[in-house]
């Protein structure tokens, strides 16, 4: 049987952070296969670029993310237009129920992820039943959890496993990450899948939310990324 | 003859720009597994640190075998000891404390050639310039 390998979608950088080289030395270390390095802003991904060296030195895949958190419907779909045919991943921050529709639709957006606090209010059967015809990804960050007084994880604890009861029920891919920009804010990937595991009851799911999920999710993206994808099940084998 | 608990050995790495001795590990780990599972999770999921090195930061926890998800889940939310950020990293899960001592020995050696740069990477700037 094949080694599992394993993914963490969302390491973020950001200035208040820790280098990018050591982000991604600590998760070669925590025993990742293919981490993704989010920003918040294109601009900074050209500065990332040669760190994909630095991946593949360390045997460690890197892709990369941008994580949009527009203000409204009209912004998300400038940013999609403009970024979509750049980037492996576009995820998006939905904290009202507006962006969050609009980015359920939306077939170029490749993950949701929300507020703990109300995420009830948002994901609900309405939004589940959009993100079952686009074929989205929800996301769980670790970011969320820490940090915080075991009360305030308790509900979010109880938000999570209500709402994604109902994304598992449906078959929703739920994918597991740490949200961290920090190295010791970073977990390995048998405890984000432990915690997982806890939150969707499910041990194989769990497994697969750090791991095949994602992976799944990266290789489909970099196939339509390349130029001899035409559209789903179509692409150029040979040109003459 | 089948034995009553299978219990399961978990090697751990303490993250932490800190040296924490191992009385505060200890009272770390009990007041965060009591908070986090409370006095019924804790009857259905007992732990006991084993040993703890200092100098390497490595230590062994022992808990039953269908424990050793909800161990992992609990550590994971572990964020600080003694006031100073930290992280539990579970590098190996084993059997026997045999097994698991060597496994120790084995981790040490190869951390040697590394970690060193990702502990002073953990160390807030100020921290990072007075060593």
């Amino acid at each position: 049987m094949p080694k599992r390998r394993y993914a963490d979608l969302h390491i973020k950088i950001t200035d208040e952070g820790d280098p990018p080289e050591l982000l991604i030395k600590m998760a070669r270390h925590l025993g990742f296969s293919l981490i993704a390095l989010s920003v918040e802003s294109f601009h900074k991904l050209k500065l990332l670029e040669p760190l994909k060296k630095l991946g593949d030195n360390l045997g460690l895949d890197i892709a990369f993310r941008l994580d949009l958190r527009p203000s409204n419907p009209n912004d998300l779909k400038f940013y999609l237009r403009k970024f979509r045919r750049k980037i492996e991943i576009i995820a998006v921050y939905c904290h009202n129920v507006a962006i969050a529709r609009i980015a359920a639709r939306d077939r170029r957006v490749d993950i949701t992820f929300y507020n703990p606090e109300n995420m009830l209010s948002i994901f609900d059967e309405g939004q589940v039943s959009l993100l079952i015809e686009s074929g989205h990804y929800v996301e769980v960050n670790l970011s969320d959890l820490l940090h915080e007084s075991s009360d305030k994880q308790a509900r979010i604890l109880w938000n999570y496993r209500r709402a994604l009861g109902n994304a598992k029920k449906k078959g929703i891919p739920i994918i597991f990450s740490s949200g961290s920009s920090k190295i010791i804010d970073m977990r390995a990937p048998r405890e984000l899948s432990a915690l997982a595991s806890i939150i969707i009851d499910d041990d194989p799911l769990a497994k697969n939310a750090v791991s095949i999920t994602p992976m799944k999710l990266v290789q489909v993206n970099r196939e339509k990324l390349s130029p001899r994808y035409v559209q789903p099940g179509v692409k150029v084998v040979n040109e003459w | 003859m089948v034995k009553d608990i299978r219990w399961r050995y978990l090697i751990f790495h303490l993250h932490t720009p800190s040296n924490p001795r191992i009385e505060s590990i200890k009272n770390a780990l009990k007041k965060h597994l009591r908070s986090f599972l409370g006095v019924q999770g804790l009857s259905r999921a007992p732990f006991k640190l084993i040993m703890y090195d200092e100098h390497n930061k490595l230590g062994i926890i022992r808990c039953p075998h269908n424990a050793v998800t909800i161990i992992r889940a609990a550590l994971a939310l572990l964020d600080s000891i003694d006031g100073e950020s930290a992280s539990i990293h579970i590098a190996k899960s084993t059997g026997t404390l045999k097994k698991a001592r060597i496994l120790t020995k084995e981790i040490a050696e190869k951390l040697k050639s590394y970690w060193s740069e990702l502990e002073v990477g953990m160390k807030k700037p100020s921290q990072a310039t007075e060593s």
